[in-house]
Order: structure tokens, then sequence, then C-alpha cells
């Protein structure tokens, strides 16, 4: 998958609501694409702090070296996270374009959003792909009740299906409204805590943003 | 160069905060100087920009602009590379110089975008160059100089419009940190307008030896804002 000099990276939006597992999601899937040849750089908005990126500092880096700890980079959003990866996404080019010197054959760069509300959406300057993601934790209600993100993101993910029964999200409807509102673009279940469905997830992301055929696991059905 | 009529419509374009420039992610300090109660209220806050104005963003960054703007018209490269590194050595805190760079190469990126194909626009490019090779650092008073010469802005205009994006950026700042509201914020503008109208005509004559900056105590608080975990600005 390396290629001597690659200055146009792949570029992966992670949009969603707080704490609907943004974070955990970069934690799973890149130890996946690792095993697969790709190589991440990571990009954290953060509303508050730099406390995600320190975190997958550690998990990514330091414990599993998995990458270089370089490659990781935080930013704070001064309460703005919708702007930083829309309206205004400066600094987070910026950063991109430090990544890329540091590293310029890199195959992708993941960029989480701060946590924000259902219109967020990522500049298509900042991101080639976008995934917008929801938890069920917030209710079943979730994909019907739509917002720009969940409208009009690549693939929808909906997350924590482990916790459905504690809060009496029933998966069904929420499949039912999540096939309605995408017509036909993608979504799909996952489980951050036993990695059920991240396999299909990283499939999605090779086969639509990186278009490579060989890396493909097992097949995507849309 | 290009001479263009239309200036004040671009000055208020570059001004506008919608402009990218990442400026609403910095609170130049403000933000642990709340944090820590050094700043309590508004008039605080208005004290704070005003001396933030006199002692740092006029003596050096507005005369930078100036001596950068001068370049530029003269298409001189060289002079307009010193002074962007000159102006990089001088801001101690590391996150300041960051910002500076950061928005600068993206605010050159939105100029080359909009002055695309024109006349007279060799030295952006020229410049994009240097930023890219390393050989200048790419500051964003320097980028805002380059962009003003392309845009045909004065630079008087574009001297009073660093320091209101300046103010303005510090006032939004402090309504998000929750200090003051929108009332406050505005009736401090209005309150700039005369002490920059002051700076901005006094006019005199400047070496490029004469660039100077004294806020030691600032600069203490904008490092450790710098070591700081949790915090919401990026300066
Ligand atoms: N049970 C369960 N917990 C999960 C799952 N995915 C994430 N979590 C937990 O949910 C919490 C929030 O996850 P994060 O990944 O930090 O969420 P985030 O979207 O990055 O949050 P912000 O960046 O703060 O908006 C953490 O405690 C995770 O461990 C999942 O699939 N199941
Ligand atoms: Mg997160």
């Amino acid at each position: 998958m390396q290629s001597s000099k690659k200055t146009n990276t792949a570029k992966l939006g992670i949009g969603g609501p707080v704490g609907s597992g943004k974070t955990r999601l970069i934690e799973v899937l890149v130890p996946v694409l690792k095993k697969r040849g790709i190589r991440c750089g990571i990009i954290s908005n953060d509303v508050i702090s730099k406390e995600d990126a320190e975190r997958m500092k550690r998990t990514l880096a330091t414990e599993s070296k998995l990458m270089p700890e370089d490659l990781i980079i935080g930013i704070a959003t001064g309460g703005c996270p919708h702007t930083a990866v829309r309206e205004d996404p400066t600094i987070n080019l910026a950063v991109i374009e430090e990544i890329q010197q540091k590293d310029p054959t890199l195959d992708l760069i993941i960029i989480e959003s701060g946590g924000d509300n259902v219109m967020t959406t990522f500049s298509p300057a900042l991101a080639d792909y976008f995934i917008y993601i929801i938890d069920v934790s917030g209710g079943d209600k979730y994909p019907r009740k739509g917002g720009l993100g969940i409208q009009t993101c690549d693939l929808l993910v909906i997350n924590k299906t482990d916790l459905a029964p504690h809060v009496g999200a029933n998966l069904d409807d929420m499949e039912r409204d999540a096939k309605k509102i995408r017509i036909d673009k993608p979504y799909q279940f996952l489980n951050c805590k036993t990695g059920e469905g991240i396999e299909k997830l990283a499939d999605r992301i090779i086969s639509d943003l990186l278009f490579d055929k060989e890396l493909l696991k097992s097949t995507v059905d849309k | 160069m290009y001479m263009n009529t239309n200036h004040e419509y671009h000055l208020m374009q570059l001004s506008d905060s919608f402009f990218p420039s990442g400026m609403f992610s910095m609170s130049s300090g403000l933000e642990l100087l709340i944090n820590n109660k050094k700043i309590t209220n508004w008039n605080d806050v208005l004290t704070f920009i005003i001396e933030q104005i006199e002692f740092q963003i006029y003596p050096c960054d507005c005369t930078v602009l100036s001596f950068a703007l001068t370049g530029v018209k003269n298409n001189d490269l060289n002079t307009v590379v010193n002074i962007d590194k000159k102006y990089y050595s001088m801001k101690f805190a590391k996150e300041i110089r960051n910002s500076s760079t950061r928005s600068g190469k993206q605010v050159l990126n939105s100029i080359i975008h909009m002055m695309e194909n024109h006349d007279n626009s060799d030295f952006l490019y020229e410049f994009n160059k240097k930023i890219e090779s390393k050989e200048t650092p790419g500051t964003y008073p320097v980028i805002l100089a380059v962009g003003a010469v392309c845009l045909g802005i004065p630079l008087e205009s574009i001297t009073r419009m660093l320091l209101y994006s300046f103010s303005s950026s510090i006032v939004s700042a402090a309504i998000r940190l929750g200090l003051i509201q929108h009332l406050d914020a505005q009736k401090i503008l209005k309150l700039l307008a005369e002490p920059i109208n002051k700076l901005i005509l006094t006019n005199e004559e400047k070496n490029l030896e004469d660039i100077w900056q004294l806020t030691p105590l600032t600069e203490i608080y904008q490092m450790n804002h710098e070591r700081n975990e949790s915090r919401m600005f990026m300066t």
C-alpha cells in the first residue's frame, strides 16, 4: 500500500454527538487497518481538552506500538467543534499538511471532530469520506430524527449495540428508520466493546475511500 | 501591482470572522488569565486588549505588517522573508508561533484560491514556494500584507483591520469562556476604536530595528497555557 510520495493522503472524517464513541471507534479501527497494511495518522479535535489525543497516544502508540506518537495530534477548538471542521477548517488543514510532511507515505489521515450536534458535517476540503456515529443510548429515535450529519454522511454508524437491552432501544426500529432516512446510502451497527462490525467497517473504508479491492476481507453488501 | 477599487469590500471580507483564518480557536492567553482570576470582568478584558495592542500587537505585528507591505509592493522577496523570520523569532510561546504560521499558510491558500489567474499574482506563488521549502515560516501579519497588496487594500486600513481582528477574537473568546455577555463585547469594541485610531495616526518613521514588544506576564501565561491539560483554546 506504500508509495514513494503521496501528498494527497486519503482523509476520513468522524463526527457525532458527545460520547457516541468517536475516539473508541478510531482505537478499534486503527489496529484492523494496520493488519491490512494501512498506516494512519490521527487528528483529534476536542472541545475542552486534548484528553482524547492523549488517550490515543497511549493506547495506539506507547502501549501497542501501532503507530508513532507524533502522528497523533490534538486540536482544541475554542468551543466551536463544527466551525473547526466545516466553515473554518484552517487549523485542521494546517495540521494535515504537518502530518504529511512528517510522513508522506501515510495511507490515511483520520480526523475526529469534537462532540457536537446532529447538523455537523465535514468540509469537503477536509474529509474525502465522512462517518457519522451515533449510539443506541441516545434513544432509538435518533436515526428517525435525521439531521444533516445523519442524512448526508457517507456511512452512518450506530454504536454500542451491546447497550440496547439496557436502555430499551429497539435495534429493529433503528434499522428500519436508518434505511428510510438514508435511502440508498450505507449504515451499519457497531459494538466497539466486542469489535463486532469493525471488519465490515474497515472493508467499507478500504473499498469506498481507499479504493483498494485487494485488501478487502469480507464482501461489503450495501 | 493589481489596482482594485473594491478594497473596502475586500477589507470586510478579510476581517469577517467567517474568513477562514482559524482565529476562533485563539484566546492569546486570555483563557488561563480568566481561569486564574487575573481577569474577572468586562473592564479587565478591555484593559487586557489595550495593553496587548500597545505593548505587542502595534509595535510588533503592525510594524511587521507595514514593512512587509512595502516589501511586497517592491516585489522584494528577500526583505519580506527576513521580516517574516524576524517576526517568528520574536514570538516566545510555541503555540503562538504555531498558530501564526498555521493560520498564515491557510490564509495564503485562500488568497491564492481567490486570485487564481489574476495578473501580477506572481509574488503570491513565489512566497508560497518559500514557505513550502521551509525557507520562510509564513507568519500571519506577513501573509496579511501579501493579501492586502493583492487586493489593493491600503496600509492604514489593513493595520486597522489587524487590530480589530485581534480585539474581536479576544472578546469572542471572553464570551465563550462565559466571562462577558454579547452587549459588553460590542461596548468593548466600540471603546477600542479611538485608542486604535490614535496609534495608527501617530505615523512615526520606523526602522526594522524598531520592532519591539514587551508583555512578559502575558507571555508567561501563554506558555503555561500550552502545558494546560484541560483547555478550550489553542492559545
Ligand atoms: N458499552 C459500550 N461502550 C462504548 C462503546 N463504544 C464506546 N463506548 C464507551 O463510551 C464512552 C465514550 O466513548 P468515546 O469514544 O470517548 O466517545 P467520543 O464520541 O469520542 O466522545 P467525545 O469525543 O468526548 O465527544 C467511553 O467510555 C467508551 O468506552 C460500545 O460499543 N459499547
Ligand atoms: Mg472523542
